[in-house]
């Protein structure tokens, strides 16, 4: 209890504001951003702008807005101002293994039921801006659950569920049959006889979970399989599927797969994909891509060949593409992806939409998140300079109108 | 055995269009001398591989049979120093836990990539030592990143010798102290015993003198080491690790640097006491948890020793984008406070300092060797290319003839 009101405590100091707008009586839940810069995202930048907040969510946006009375002031003239990143692909806050592994498909387990809300990861992540993180299976089973969108600093699972299941999570290439063993000499059910061993068994698996749907769908029997009715959501494109697929014949196959079943798909890591902007544009399918920007070799996940641009030929395309951090790489991953990027041949636009508004479109979240605009969570970063500079630093993190707490920086 | 490598040197060399005997003027919008102020509107003269002069454009005169390489819309900057790595070698872990006698030399690999790369990054000098597993691991070699064998890169052959303070899986750090001591006292006392056999100048039956007794070839590099004659470069895991480390010298009378891991920022008050100069890891930022707090703490490891007063070069490893670049390095440690003239000299002139080297590289003085990086902008913004760089004045890459930086910027495949 005493704890609780420690932290009740940290956190209103962490949420004190600078100064407070001189008539009127106080009004604690209008607060006023003024910033240097306002980088939208959905629209231009605005120099010396305002964000006014209220309860939470931001209702105005703009140059010289008058400020309410009363309004708590938050002064970011030395600063810029722009959205809380959204990280389309993580396990942030999962607990243990983010792959269920007793079985290849399991389309019914959930990530959320693994999540860990004190895990330093997410901490960590929205320190380093990320305030809004798809959370979702790993690529170890050829059909490995649901995923959902979570706020990095929710305390409870209910505060910081954005949207439950978003995305079924299946994956192609070797991720699914690394390691496995045929069922030799061991029952054939034997759990350390993990199939399948091949590519074309993960792609046998798949299909095959997909007949079996489609004839469960048909036959509607009284008794629901929970496993199942995932996949008919699937099959009825109520679930999009995201399949993770690196090299350009698993994109291929996964593109194969959604036209056999009519799935709504998107492809997650694909640095590939350059090789098929054309088919995926054509399909209407968005790549969540995990560029590989090191020029110490031309080779990225299961082999694949890497370009630096993938990004810009995918959006030449019409492909919606989102950019994803390094996995296992803490602080500004997203920001230095987007400066990597523009180096490579984007617009500072497209880079930067490209961690925020494009990835909350893609998952669904983009009526509360990914831009500064009215109506939208007022999840902001309060940077030391140009968000693609990459001596700028992330000052100051606020997530629904609260400034983020528990940071503390050492440096002497 | 030099005047052959210079004479191979400049074969290579006479391949990028002039070799290291060519006069040479490099004209610069901004010059980064690292050593002194920015110079804007500078050139540079170099003459045999080294400068000659720099300045502002007019100041300097230009001979008639000077090559000009005009960068007056690039920025120049003396090139990236890895002070410490084990990279280009095959297995820099020796098994056997004493080897003071091996050198990467005879490991270093010309064709591995890590070389090309490093070029690539505006990277002019690299230090490949033995790795941190090995008790005494053997000595180093300071390269060049461009030359079709080892002789060829080599720039100082058996530099410095690498020690662990690791103990080895199963071990304890005592066990390992120990051996560490023992090996030192061992070579003393053969030092001694040496030292009496060749005062007591034998004589054989039939009155013949004999030759004075020679010293074993495999102690050689371990008489140097304790005689102070070649540098240690120390790694230190832990911070207890660091006041043993001091502790040794001390008592063995030797020199040595520090190759620190994460933690050994707790002794960076320490370290600048005795005045020692530190390799900092590649992971130079991270992240703690506070378990009681709940709270996560973010440790700046150059802006701790920074503001210790400690002399600090950076690391960079292949792990993440980032850390394998010099430059990112430079301006993480910028991002968190880090003057950036402090971060820049710590990948540059502080980098040449921690190898003893500041008299041949990391700064655009005279008598230097014209190490150049010329850059398409400012040294740590994302969005600037390493357009060419110039070793020891000759033109060793050019961007624009990169053909697997071509590749990967290439817009569609099949091209």
């Amino acid at each position: 209890m005493r704890a609780l009101a420690l932290l009740a405590g940290v956190l209103a100091l962490h949420s004190s504001v600078d100064g407070q707008a001189s008539e009127g009586g106080p009004r604690g839940d209008v607060i006023a951003v003024k910033a240097g810069r306002v980088i939208t995202v959905s629209g231009e930048e605005i120099k010396d702008g305002v964000i006014l907040i209220e309860d939470g969510k931001i209702t105005k946006v703009g140059a010289g807005l008058e400020i309410p009375a009363g309004a708590q002031i938050i002064d970011a003239s030395a600063q810029v101002v722009m959205p809380g990143i959204v990280d389309g692909s993580t396990d942030l806050g999962v607990e243990g293994s983010s792959n269920e592994e007793t079985d290849e498909i399991v389309p019914h387990v959930r990530i959320l039921d693994s999540l860990n809300l004190r895990q330093p990861a997410l901490q960590r992540a929205l320190q380093g801006g990320v305030t809004t993180a798809y959370v979702g299976p790993g690529n170890r089973s050829v059909i490995g659950g649901l995923g959902s969108v979570v706020k990095t600093s929710g305390r409870s699972l209910q505060e910081a569920v954005v949207r439950e299941d978003v995305a079924l999570k299946a994956a192609m290439g070797s991720g699914p049959s690394w390691g496995n063993f045929p069922p030799r000499g061991m029952p054939p059910t034997s759990f350390y006889a993990r199939r399948p061993t091949t590519r074309m068994g993960v792609v046998w698996e798949f299909r095959k979970a997909f007949f079996e749907a489609r004839a469960y769908k048909e036959e509607a029997p009284a008794r629901k399989d929970p496993a199942r009715e995932v996949l008919v959501k699937a099959l009825e494109r109520k679930v999009p599927v995201r399949v993770a697929a690196s090299r350009a014949g698993d994109i291929e196959t996964a593109v194969r797969l959604a036209d056999e079943f009519g799935l709504a798909i998107s492809i997650e890591e694909a640095q590939e994909a350059y090789r098929h902007a054309e088919l995926l544009a054509k399909k209407r399918v968005a790549v969540f891509l995990r560029p590989t920007y090191q020029t110490s070799t031309l080779y990225g996940a299961e082999g694949s060949e890497v370009r630096f641009t993938t990004f810009t030929a995918l959006l030449a395309a019409g492909v919606p593409t989102a950019l994803l951090a390094q996995t296992g790489v803490e602080g500004e991953g997203a920001l230095a992806m987007a400066a990597f990027a523009v180096k490579y041949g984007a617009t500072r636009a497209q880079a930067l939409r490209a961690i925020t508004l494009t990835p909350a479109e893609l998952l669904g979240v983009a009526e509360r998140v990914g831009s500064l605009e009215a109506g939208k969570d007022a999840d902001l970063l309060f940077l030391s300079g140009d968000p693609l500079d990459v001596t700028s630093r992330i000052e100051r993190v606020m997530v629904g109108g609260k400034v983020a707490a528990g940071r503390k920086i050492v440096e002497h | 055995m030099r005047i052959v490598i210079g004479a191979a040197l400049s074969v290579i060399l006479a391949q990028a269009g002039w070799t290291r005997d060519d006069v040479v003027v490099v004209k610069a919008g901004r010059i980064v001398t690292v050593s002194g102020p920015d110079i804007e509107g500078g050139a540079i003269l170099i003459k045999g591989g080294k400068i000659e002069a720099v300045g502002k454009e007019k100041e300097i005169e230009i001979p008639w049979d000077a090559k000009v390489l005009d960068a007056s819309k690039m920025v120049v900057m003396p090139g990236w120093i890895e002070a410490h790595t084990s990279r280009g070698v095959d297995r820099p872990n020796e098994q056997v836990q004493s080897v003071p006698f091996v050198s990467t030399f005879d490991s270093i690999n010309p064709v591995d990539p890590y070389f090309e790369d490093a070029l690539r990054q505006g990277v002019t000098s690299l230090f490949v030592l033995p790795g941190h597993q090995t008790m005494i691991g053997g000595q180093g070699c300071v390269l060049r990143p461009h030359g079709l064998t080892t002789e060829q890169m080599t720039v100082v052959k058996n530099h410095a010798l690498k020690l662990s303070l690791q103990p080895r899986g199963g071990m304890s750090r005592m066990a390992h102290l120990a051996a560490i001591r023992r090996e030192f006292d061992e070579m003393l006392q053969y030092l001694q015993d040496l030292e009496e056999k060749k005062r007591e100048v034998p004589t054989a039956a039939g009155g013949q003198k004999q030759p004075p007794p020679e010293m074993d070839i495999k102690k050689e590099t371990m008489a140097r080491f304790l005689g102070g004659k070649l540098t240690g470069y120390v790694y230190c895991p832990e911070p207890a690790d660091v006041l043993k480390a001091i502790e040794l010298s001390k008592k063995y009378k030797f020199r040595m640097k520090l190759v620190v891991g994460r933690e050994c920022w707790k002794a960076a008050d320490a370290i600048a006491k005795e005045k020692l100069e530190v390799v900092l890891p590649a992971e130079m930022v991270y992240w703690e948890t506070d378990e009681e707090k709940h709270q996560e703490i973010l440790r700046v490891l150059p802006a701790i020793f920074h503001k210790a007063g400690v002399k600090f070069a950076m690391q960079t490893d292949s792990s993440s984008l980032g850390t394998s670049y010099q430059w990112y390095q430079a301006a993480t440690a910028v991002k968190h406070g880090v003057p950036r003239d402090v971060a820049i000299k710590s990948g540059t002139l502080h980098a040449a300092e921690v190898l003893d080297l500041a008299d041949r590289f990391g700064s655009i003085e005279k008598g230097k060797l014209a190490n150049l990086v010329v850059l398409t902008g400012d040294p740590l913004d994302a969005q600037t290319w390493v357009d060419r760089v110039i070793l020891e004045g000759a033109v060793v890459y050019e961007r624009e003839k990169d053909e697997k930086l071509e590749r990967v910027m290439e817009l569609k495949a099949g091209k």
